[in-house]
């Protein structure tokens, strides 16, 4: 396996780092190193797939793709705001830092404004270390996944105490910094510092799985460690700045996911997927745009669902989720899954919900002797009442929705507050459930999916039954 | 078991009855397949009987087929026969239009019999459809003085409930002694479609008629409406009766003394 040599065992140092500035630095220069017999493997591996790839091992060829890369950036950059610092002799790597940030998850056209007001609120680290955590997310708030501000604020007072207010030009040292990983360090190192360290991204991955045709899963982080590899071979080291933001502008302005633009595109004379689709003469589609290849892994999945709105005078019966995921510690109506995927549930996992739910109305005193009762319940009294859809990460659901009211001649304990009940089997879990009013619902901790529910609920509420008319 | 020998002129089915024509009974399960699952076949000496509410309990179906409607119709003794509608669309679909129909039902009630005869009498095909217990109730429907009863052509019918349908999810029923007024309002605008009572009528199946007590105005959805309209096949004119509060009836004869076909929907509130 390729070793990245941006993953460091020291990614979390302590503050106290400064004191192992030295050592750290020795470090560094044995690594690229280590990795030479990776890079060959590497090579071996390209050209041995497609001999069109073979470039890669003619030094002069190398040579005029960097230039023709550099050349073709030279003259198309766009103008961005964090690339005025970069005119300057010494780049300020505090904007870098700042940018790229912003940068990560986030599109270029919303960076600009937020980019604009920090610099002017915060021009430097020792204005942005002295704020505070209130003021850091004002400015940010909009520009969203907030964490990456505090870790800023966080790093700059980092940067205050323990480099003398300096950013350090180490990679290693820069990912002593909270905030700072290795696309961040590698992005600073190189851009501000001039250091040879290839920065990828998901453009830079893109733009090496057309050029070179790989057919690897760019979400794999084998495999991202083979692209980063093969960046690190492929960089003009003397101009590392220019180069790397070559490679990602290639990606955001020509090479990109769709509509990619091979005519205008200054490196498609050594790209491997471009050369395939014109000898083979069929649509740059076919070839470029199947790369980077997907894998699906997060394959989108279905859930039918089966909610049971029970009903007691204007109460409804609520369960807490009581797992870790997305949903817990929201209120839901009681549901049984019915499929996964298109695969029924297996019976076990069925009567999983089921018990759970005939536990729940025996705490409440409704006379059920067994789980037979209860599905006796649910299959007989229920009522359809349509079915609602909803997307739910990369689930969707299909949650069909019935109604059960109790007979208001059973003798029911319905409390408003949440009760707990305990396992009676140690398989049991213990389940947490309350009864609603619709009004009381609404200022409760509901999901989505369990919102629209209750809407399709007000819808039918309209709906007359016809046995209320003939009986 | 009974021999063919001692089978003697009367039947020994519990049931028999004979239709000339498969094509009816085909129509009527298109109409009403899709708003039930299951359903039990009433057989008594008046005739054929089935009613069944939707699986949502917003509508019935009632359907009655008199006994004299029947080339051939016997029934010793009551039966109800239970069948999964979409059962019966398979077997139903190798009967001809107009091949003649046998139904039979024995003592043991867990099996039907069907008999298709082509009109040249050179086909016979023989079906058993296996029966099964259905739990329904069975609901009163009280006769009622209906406030306004409008008849119309059913094609307009199933044109108005489907273009509405496309507008909104309810649509608003007026009846006056000058019109019926269907109105729908949904996401995407409104619209209106309405009808007069026929001055001229040339064509007895294009008329118009309105009979009303009083004026009413109702909401219903469009869903089951269109649901309705798929028996537009089985009559040329359509019958909508309505009264405050009460359920909408929409009726499908079947020609005289046949029949009928109808729909209850139960009204939404607003």
């Amino acid at each position: 396996m390729l070793v990245n040599d941006d993953h460091s065992t020291q990614k979390n140092l302590p503050s106290s780092s400064c004191i192992r500035k030295k050592r750290t630095v020795s470090r560094i220069k044995q690594n690229p190193k280590q990795k030479m017999g990776d890079i060959e493997d590497l090579l071996k591996y390209l050209c041995q797939r497609d001999k069109k790839n073979s470039w890669l091992t003619v030094e002069k060829e190398i040579s005029s793709f960097q230039h023709s890369l550099l050349e073709w950036y030279r003259q198309n950059k766009r103008q961005l705001p964090w690339r005025q610092t970069l005119m300057e002799q010494h780049p300020n790597p505090y904007h870098i830092w700042v940018s790229e940030t912003m940068l990560q998850q986030t599109r270029v056209t919303s960076v600009i404004e937020y980019y604009k007001k920090w610099l002017q609120t915060f021009p430097d680290i020792p204005s942005l270390a002295a704020s505070s955590l209130e003021r850091v997310n004002e400015i940010w708030a909009g520009l969203g996944y907030y964490r990456r501000a505090k870790l800023l604020y966080e790093g700059a007072k980092t940067i205050m105490s323990c480099f003398d207010g300096q950013v350090p030009e180490d990679i290693r040292l820069l990912q002593s910094i909270p905030g700072i990983g290795p696309y961040t360090a590698a992005a600073i190192a190189s851009i501000a510092f001039n250091k040879p360290y290839a920065v990828c991204d998901g453009n830079v991955f893109r733009v090496l799985s057309r050029l070179f045709s790989i057919d690897l899963d760019i979400s794999s982080s084998d495999n991202q460690s083979f692209f980063r590899s093969l960046a690190q071979f492929l960089i003009f080291k003397d101009k590392a700045a220019d180069y790397n933001q070559a490679m990602m502008e290639l990606g955001a302005t020509v090479c990109t996911p769709k509509n990619f633009d091979c005519k205008h595109c200054p490196v498609h004379h050594w790209c491997n997927s471009f050369q395939t689709a014109t000898e083979r003469q069929v649509p740059l589609n076919d070839i470029v745009g199947q790369y980077p290849v997907k894998f699906n892994r997060v394959k989108q999945s279905n859930e039918e669902l089966q909610v049971y709105l029970i009903v007691f005078a204007n109460y409804f019966l609520m369960l807490k989720n009581v797992s870790r995921n997305l949903l817990g510690n929201l209120w839901h109506f009681p549901y049984v899954t019915l499929k996964r995927n298109g695969n029924e549930l297996t019976e076990d996992e069925k009567l999983q919900h089921e018990r759970c739910l005939s536990r729940v109305l025996h705490s409440c005193g409704y006379p059920l002797n067994d789980t037979n009762d209860l599905l006796k319940l649910l299959y007989e009294s229920a009522i359809p009442i349509g079915q609602v859809e909803h997307l739910f990460t990369h689930i969707k659901q299909t949650i069909y929705v019935k109604f059960v009211r109790l007979s208001s001649e059973t003798s029911l304990v319905v409390e408003n507050s949440s009760h707990r009940i305990g396992g009676i089997d140690p398989n049991d879990e213990s389940i947490e459930y309350r009864w609603l009013t619709k009004e009381q619902m609404e200022t409760s901790a509901i999901s989505r999916q369990m919102k629209k529910v209750m809407e399709l609920y007000q819808q039918q509420k309209k709906q007359k039954f016809i046995h209320s008319f003939f009986c | 078991m009974v021999s063919k020998e001692e089978q003697n002129s009367s039947s020994s089915f519990q049931f028999e009855a004979r239709l000339t024509q498969a094509s009816l009974i085909k129509k009527i399960l298109e109409a009403i397949k899709d708003l039930v699952t299951d359903a039990n076949f009433d057989c008594s000496a008046e005739g054929l009987s089935l009613q069944a509410m939707d699986s949502s309990h917003v509508s019935l179906v009632s359907m009655v087929l008199h006994a004299q409607g029947f080339e051939m119709f016997q029934c010793q003794r009551a039966v109800s026969l239970g069948i999964n509608l979409a059962s019966l669309t398979k077997i139903l679909k190798c009967a001809g239009n107009d091949d003649s129909i046998t139904l039979r039902a024995d003592e043991k009630g867990d099996k039907a019999e069907f008999v298709f005869e082509s009109q040249s009498q050179d086909r016979l095909s023989e079906f058993e459809l296996k029966l099964m217990d259905i739990d329904s109730e069975h609901l009163g429907i009280p006769d009622t003085k209906y406030s306004a009863v409008v008849e119309m052509p059913s094609s307009e019918y199933r044109r108005i409930c489907s273009d509405l349908g496309l507008m909104g999810d309810t649509v608003r029923i007026s009846v006056s002694k000058e019109s019926v007024k269907f109105q729908v309002d949904g996401d995407i605008g409104k619209g209106s479609v309405c009808l007069h009572p026929s001055s001229v009528v040339d064509k007895p199946t294009e008329v118009v008629k309105i009979s009303l007590e009083e004026p009413v105005d109702m909401i219903f959805s469009i869903r089951y409406l269109n649901n309705f309209a798929k028996a537009a096949p089985l009559s040329d004119t359509v019958t909508l009766s309505l009264s405050k509060d009460f359920p909408l009836q929409v009726e499908f004869k079947f020609g005289e003394q046949m029949g009928y076909l109808r729909y209850y929907l139960a009204p939404k509130i607003d």
